[in-house]
């Protein structure tokens, strides 16, 4: 199995208006100002309201509906039961298995599936009449015995809730993309390099049941690490932390002091407003040979080291000359870098 | 059979008569257009119908309109002072903090009361609060966000900004 694998980034040369940033919706002011305009919100001349009689079996037969006192209650008016809805409303879209089969209706008609289910509505002037004649509506039910659970469904001899179908299956289909077992069986090595430790883990996971190749995974977070080296003591997962690995690589290559304090204020940045910038000096540059002091750089920036071609990091002063080939490390305020590296690098 | 009742609505003294069993979101929406208190679950679950009554929160659609007889209420329409966002509002909009906007007027009304109770509240606090409202959108995460933003960059802001609304 080949992880996904991560694009090579690229520097992000300048600020950009749109991707990356937050944008305020334009939509949001009237919806937070409570005027969103839902369809319950709508109001039209003569309008009336419906409330709807629901089942209170899961699966049930319907006798018979009198809804005779329910239409005598002053304020309703009509009563739609749904045999009565057959002849007034089209079937609805069948997103169905089998459409050519089976109709959808948009009240139950002979028999309920769910608790529930429409069997009735009642249209009045108001919604506190409309509900108060739905109460009044009578249904006589003879109930079938229901299906909850998904697997029993599947039983032969399983209840049908929809007859015409002759099943409960409503869809059955096998998603196959490529051989994924024979991928596992003939690897030597299963390799998990996404940025999301619980993909890394599925893949591991994966490979451990379907193979016996050796595992390799990358871990993002390091508090996830003693997860991967736990999952199998016979056959440990290699576990790689990048945030290890550029510990590890820090410590091999700053060993003086002064320079790991000087990058354990670098993570204060992280926080502040200041930001590090490597001014490089080409061969003609204005300030190839003047000391740092004559530079005279703007109060809010300092120059906190020289990377000198072949050599150390080496901490300047004021006396410092600088060469062409060198590069300065500047921090500076947030914003002005761009500033600093035009004035130190334009005649 | 109706009854008479007096309240105060966003600062406007109202009299009415209406039927005893009338509900208070009802009446807000029908009676005073008021469509911010939206109808969700209609059995006090989901929140999205929450108005604060004499400066707390309570929910309108299991509320019945003379059990507000005498009392003022304060609904999300109340928040905004003319074109000018109240400072929650703000922050919703700046903070992602809602998609479809149904939730949204209980929510604020909700994060409103908190926020003058609590000026400064953890976001374990902002979550324990909003469990009262229910968000099918956002996850709730940028909702917290927003309250945190809200009480983080406007401090008394928002406290001082509804007393004179709600009193």
């Amino acid at each position: 199995v080949s992880a996904r694998t991560l694009p090579a980034t690229r520097p992000l040369n300048k600020e950009r208006k749109w991707v990356g940033k937050s944008i305020r919706r334009i939509e949001d002011p009237k919806f937070l100002r409570g005027r969103g305009n839902y369809i319950d919100d709508l109001r039209v001349d003569g309008m009336l309201h419906a409330a709807l009689v629901r089942s209170p079996y899961p699966h049930a037969t319907i006798k018979n509906i009198d809804a005779e006192e329910a239409r005598s209650v002053p304020g309703v008016v009509a009563v739609v039961t749904g045999a009565e809805a057959l002849e007034l409303a089209d079937p609805l879209p069948d997103f169905g298995p089998a459409p050519e089969k089976h109709t959808w209706r948009c009240l139950a008609a002979e028999k309920v599936r769910y608790v529930g289910e429409g069997v009735a509505a009642v249209v009045a002037t108001s919604r506190y009449v409309a509900e108060d004649a739905a109460d009044l509506v009578t249904v006589e039910y003879e109930q079938l015995p229901p299906v909850v659970d998904p697997e029993q469904a599947l039983e032969p001899g399983a209840p049908l809730i929809h007859e015409p179908l002759q099943s409960n299956v409503a869809y059955e289909r096998v998603f196959t993309f490529g051989d994924v077992d024979r991928d596992f069986a003939e690897a030597d090595v299963v390799v998990a390099d996404t940025g999301d430790d619980e993909d890394n883990l599925v893949v591991v996971l994966l490979s451990k049941k379907k193979s016996k190749a050796r595992c390799i995974a990358r871990v993002n977070n390091p508090a996830n690490k003693t997860i991967f080296e736990s999952l199998d003591p016979d056959d440990p997962v290699t576990v790689i932390s990048s945030t290890e690995l550029i510990l590890d690589v820090l410590n091999e290559h700053v060993n003086a002091s002064k320079y790991r304090s000087m990058l354990e204020t670098m993570h204060l940045f992280g926080k502040g407003n200041m930001q590090l910038v490597k001014v490089a000096i080409p061969a003609q540059s204005p300030i190839a040979d003047k000391t740092i002091a004559e530079l005279n750089l703007p109060h809010n920036s300092v120059v906190v080291a020289i990377d000198r071609p072949d050599r150390d990091l080496e901490i300047p002063n004021g006396d410092t000359r600088l060469r062409a080939g060198d590069s300065m490390i500047v921090i500076v305020k947030n914003g002005a870098a761009e500033r600093i590296r035009t004035l130190l690098t334009t005649p | 059979m109706n009854v008479p009742i007096e309240l105060t609505v966003n600062g406007v003294r109202h009299q009415a008569e209406v039927e005893p069993r009338m509900l208070l979101v009802d009446f807000l929406r029908e009676r005073l257009n008021l469509s911010s208190v939206h109808i969700g679950c209609e059995h006090g679950v989901c929140g999205t119908c929450t108005v604060q009554m004499d400066g707390k929160c309570i929910r309108s659609c299991i509320t019945f309109t003379p059990q507000a007889n005498g009392s003022e209420v304060t609904t999300a329409e109340a928040l905004a002072d003319g074109p000018q966002l109240h400072p929650l509002q703000d922050a919703f909009w700046e903070k992602q903090a809602l998609q479809c906007g149904y939730c949204t007027p209980g929510m604020l009304m909700v994060c409103e009361e908190l926020l003058r109770d609590n000026p400064r509240p953890s976001a374990e606090e902002v979550r324990e609060r909003i469990s009262s409202n229910l968000c099918r959108c956002t996850g709730y995460q940028f909702i917290i966000e927003a309250v945190m933003h809200a009480a983080a960059h406007y401090g008394e802001g928002p406290a001082a900004q509804i007393a004179e609304v709600t009193r």
